[in-house]
């Protein structure tokens, strides 16, 4: 089974459809946290981004992006900016690398791709948030309630790109 | 290629930049909440700039939740029942400060003289989003300098200690909840008068911090604010101890604390609007 996320590699300019994806998240951000359904647990969907960023972005500009992301995750979250945007360049450069492993082509590519990077940034934050502040260690209920969201984040990914993958079509 | 390309010296000069970026980002942003005064700016311009697209989604809830009231009930029926609400909330804060403070009371018999503490003023504020992120517990409110509200304002609920305010803007303000970890608040037992420090963990439960092995707490105690400290005033419910690990080999030990706030159906709160100092 093939899939494209929204562009065929022959377009020249997807400067559009990256403003797009990064507003469709800004937008998502608003909704979600005005929603109190899920408060176990958050659906960031950071991570749709991240691996749009990883198969489009150049790692200079995605850097930069990231930054400007941060920011703006800021005004819904108070995760400090810069551990934000260091999290998602590192999942960012593992994505990079999974990419030029694996092309992403099949729909067992993208899930994998997308399961990465939900996790990998979930993990990662916590991970540095340990660095800084003692109070924050391992903790089995944490990690359900990550691992439920990373699996909810990746099934509103998974028809995400459904829906892209049906309007190029 | 996505973005305009770049030669390799340029390329590598931009990296330099975000490194930078990324550097001063991380290391000036404190854990307090606290940002300098080169990330205020841009924090306060994105503020403002995606204030319109959530307000465009806060419109959408109000106007789906003002649709579904509207068929149920009549429109001057709900706007007196909602002042009516306003009220019972209100003076149910009241009705619990009262309660403490008349055992403080009969505790202090010698103490006849004690007056009752000058009513608050309290700032009635709705909230409006919650914090994305897993790891921490924090909302954004209606409410912001524009009604008179300022950094370290003590939050409340008809149910006990919501948290405090950490950043400020014209309109709206973020709380940080009681249950994020890096709240900390000096608490007090009921029973025993006995002096704790409460605090979040990353759970997003409340606990008991640095608790002496001897300390007179129980199960079931209730834990009220202290006063100490320069954030929220005496008196208000903060939870019920309902777990106490000792640790024979432990000099300090923690205890669970159920929160008096379900801060999961949480939406009114009140904002304390003066310093501690003056409702003492």
């Amino acid at each position: 089974m093939s899939l494209s996320i929204g562009r065929s590699e022959t377009e020249k300019d997807p400067w559009f459809s990256s403003v797009i994806v990064v507003l469709l998240w800004t937008c998502w951000l608003a909704f979600f946290s005005a929603s109190t359904a899920f408060e176990s647990f958050r659906m960031p969907m950071t991570g749709i981004v991240l691996l749009w960023a990883a198969r489009y972005w150049s790692w200079v500009w995605a850097g930069l992006a990231f930054i400007i992301m941060a920011w703006i995750y800021h005004q819904w979250s108070q995760i400090p900016p810069g551990l934000f945007a260091l999290s998602c360049f590192a999942t960012f450069l593992a994505l990079r690398l999974f990419i030029s492993q694996v092309e992403i082509q099949s729909l067992a590519s993208y899930s994998i791709g997308l399961a990465l990077s939900f996790l990998m940034l979930e993990i990662l934050q916590w991970s540095f948030l340990g660095r800084v502040l003692p109070e924050v260690s391992f903790s089995w209920s944490v990690m359900f309630w990550m691992l439920v969201s990373v699996v909810a984040q990746f099934t509103l990914g998974l028809v995400f790109y459904g829906s892209l993958r049906t309007t190029s079509a | 290629m996505l973005f305009p390309s770049v030669n390799k010296q340029k390329s590598w000069l931009l990296f330099l930049l975000f490194i930078l970026g990324g550097l001063n980002l991380y290391f000036h942003f404190s854990f307090d909440g606290v940002m300098n005064e080169r990330g205020r700016w841009v924090d306060h311009g994105l503020s403002l700039v995606t204030s319109p697209i959530r307000a465009l989604f806060q419109g959408s809830r109000d106007l789906v939740v003002e649709s579904t009231d509207g068929l149920m009930r009549l429109r001057s029926v709900d706007a007196e029942n909602q002042e009516i609400k306003g009220r019972v909330a209100q003076l149910e804060v009241e009705l619990q400060r009262m309660a403490e403070l008349s055992a403080e009371n009969q505790r202090f018999k010698t103490l006849l003289d004690f007056k009752e503490k000058s009513k608050l003023r309290l700032l009635p504020a709705r909230i409006i989003s919650r914090d994305m992120s897993m790891f921490m517990r924090s909302a954004r409110i209606d409410r912001g300098s524009e009604q008179g509200v300022e950094r370290g304002m003590a939050v409340v609920s008809p149910q006990g200690v919501v948290g405090q305010v950490d950043r400020v803007f014209e309109g709206e303000a973020i709380v940080q909840f009681l249950t994020d970890l890096n709240s900390r608040l000096d608490g007090v037992v009921e029973r025993s008068r006995t002096q704790v420090i409460v605090g979040g963990s990353m759970e997003g439960d409340m606990k008991l911090y640095f608790l002496a092995r001897r300390a007179d707490v129980r199960q079931g105690d209730v834990v009220f604010s202290s006063g100490t400290g320069s954030i929220f005033p005496a008196g208000f419910k903060i939870g019920t101890i309902v777990g106490h690990s000792q640790d024979p080999d432990a000099i300090l030990e923690d205890a669970e604390l159920e929160p008096a706030v379900s801060f999961g159906a949480l939406e009114e709160i009140f904002v304390v609007l003066q310093k501690q100092e003056s409702t003492r």
